[in-house]
């Protein structure tokens, strides 16, 4: 089996043919990799990871994954290539509405495992694990309009942690979260990790980037990856940050006036 | 009260207006209760018209009152698993789902454009500007539903749904569930015996 679990050459997609979204993108990801794309809004990190969830498919360049062929249209209609690919690698969208569309919380936790062929006994068995894991047994009944933001990020992570899949891709997993759930979603993703996982993140929330990942990728306006490296090489380029929109000056009121000084998203402890 | 102004007024109220025609002698014949003119039309209402609509109405009443409680008694996840049980497909009841689970998004957004509007224009929308903010408001929602619906479908492909959506079979049967089940025969039964029996 291949080393690599992504490769992607030079890989161009635009919407409807003429809204530009990705940009000539090249790289490869490793197994049991970890990965942030960061970026501005708008720089093609989610359409990269629909991409790799193999939801589209380039329009010039080539994508490959687990060693295997290019991915195109024409070979996910062959179900058996189809279904071992989704157990494989699996994808928590940004808006969690998208991705609970079962009415209750229980039945989108199970919905993946069924889908790709576990037994009602398996569905239950890695729903009841999960459920006490992630602390959301008081959910499972719950419809997910009752939801808050962070319960239902909650229960959309669960819903692809329950496939077990080699591959996890996060959408803005952290985005309009209170810091304290915000922690519980990265403790949930380095949990994920910590059993050797490939886990890819879009986020433009600094403050994670350093937990979550060993290799961070930069996306600018023109959609393509302008730099890479280790979280600590880019997050202590301030002015490279600045440059890309994903760092701004602090402004805020000491006693005698305005103290102002530029946002670090280092460790306390590095910085 | 809901479910008095649901199954008492709104509905019954509906199909009394549709079974006014049955009141009258050219639908059903019979005896004449009192004769009326409508457009120099002669019409009267006959005993036996006003029996039959009578008793449409308190069927439609009796049926929406037990449709009403139990929609009101039991969760809508249960009901929908319920449908499985009488051989509905799959397909079918798992759409159903999906549109009552995502009917409360779109509430919910149709809601805070109210607000948005309100906050802007105030209450003072004259019936043209109205008329047109309600159509904006109708295309906003389809083309936010439509959008919605293409996402959920890669949602549910990327998580293995190749057509054939596959389900837990939660449902068993209770010792409570079978008492319900055999007070209910016994109720039906008694009905029967009092109104066929001898």
């Amino acid at each position: 089996m291949s080393e690599y679990v992504f490769e992607l050459e030079n890989v161009v997609y635009s919407y409807l043919g003429r809204f530009k979204a990705l940009n000539g993108i090249s790289l490869k990801v490793k197994a049991g990799e970890k990965i942030a794309f960061i970026g501005a809004n708008g720089t093609g990190k989610s359409t990269l990871l629909t991409m790799l969830d193999a939801l589209i498919f380039p329009d010039t360049g080539s994508i490959k994954a687990f060693g295997g062929e290019r991915l195109s249209e024409g070979s996910f209609r062959d179900e058996r290539f189809s279904q071992s690919f989704r157990k494989k690698v699996g994808f928590v969208f940004q808006n969690p509405d998208v991705q609970l569309f079962c009415p209750t919380v229980r039945e989108d936790i199970v919905f993946g495992p069924l889908q790709l062929g576990a037994s009602d006994t398996q569905a239950r068995d890695r729903l009841a694990s999960l459920a006490k894991i992630l602390e959301i047994e008081e959910l499972l009944d719950r419809a997910p309009h009752q939801l808050s933001i962070g319960e239902k990020r909650k229960a959309a992570i669960a819903s692809v942690l329950s496939m077990d899949t080699d591959v996890i891709l996060l959408d803005e997993p952290t985005a309009g979260l209170d810091p304290a759930t915000t922690r519980h979603i990265v403790d949930m993703v380095l949990e994920a990790g910590s059993k050797g996982k490939t886990i890819i993140t879009a986020t433009h929330d600094l403050h994670i980037v350093s937990e979550i990942s060993d290799t961070v990728y930069v996306f600018d306006k023109a959609k393509t990856i302008v730099r890479s490296g280790t979280p600590h090489e880019i997050l202590s380029d301030e002015e490279f940050l600045k440059n890309n929109n994903l760092a701004h000056i602090h402004k805020h009121k000491h006693k005698d006036g305005f103290h102002v000084h530029p946002h670090t998203h280092l460790d306390h402890h590095e910085a | 009260m809901y479910f008095l102004a649901r199954t008492w007024i709104f509905i019954p109220l509906f199909s009394a207006f549709a079974v006014v025609p049955a009141v009258f002698n050219i639908v059903t014949p019979g005896s004449e209760l009192f004769a009326l003119k409508i457009f120099g039309f002669p019409l009267a209402v006959t005993r036996e018209g006003l029996i039959l609509a009578a008793r449409f109405v308190l069927r439609v009443a009796a049926s929406v009152s037990f449709v009403v409680l139990l929609a009101l008694s039991t969760k809508h996840d249960e009901l929908l698993k319920a449908l499985r049980s009488f051989g509905i497909p799959q397909i079918f009841v798992m759409t159903l789902g999906m549109a009552y689970r995502y009917i409360y998004m779109f509430a919910e957004i149709i809601g805070q454009t109210h607000t948005a509007i309100k906050s802007r224009v105030g209450s003072g929308i004259g019936h043209k500007k109205g008329r047109k903010l309600v159509a904006w408001s109708m295309a906003n929602l389809w083309i936010r539903s439509y959008s919605m619906s293409s996402q959920v479908f890669s949602a549910m492909i990327s998580r293995g749904y190749a057509g054939e959506p596959r389900t837990m079979q939660e449902f068993k049967t209770r010792p409570a569930d079978w008492i319900f089940l055999a007070v209910a025969a016994m109720s039906l039964l008694l009905v029967l015996y009092k109104n066929y029996g001898n």
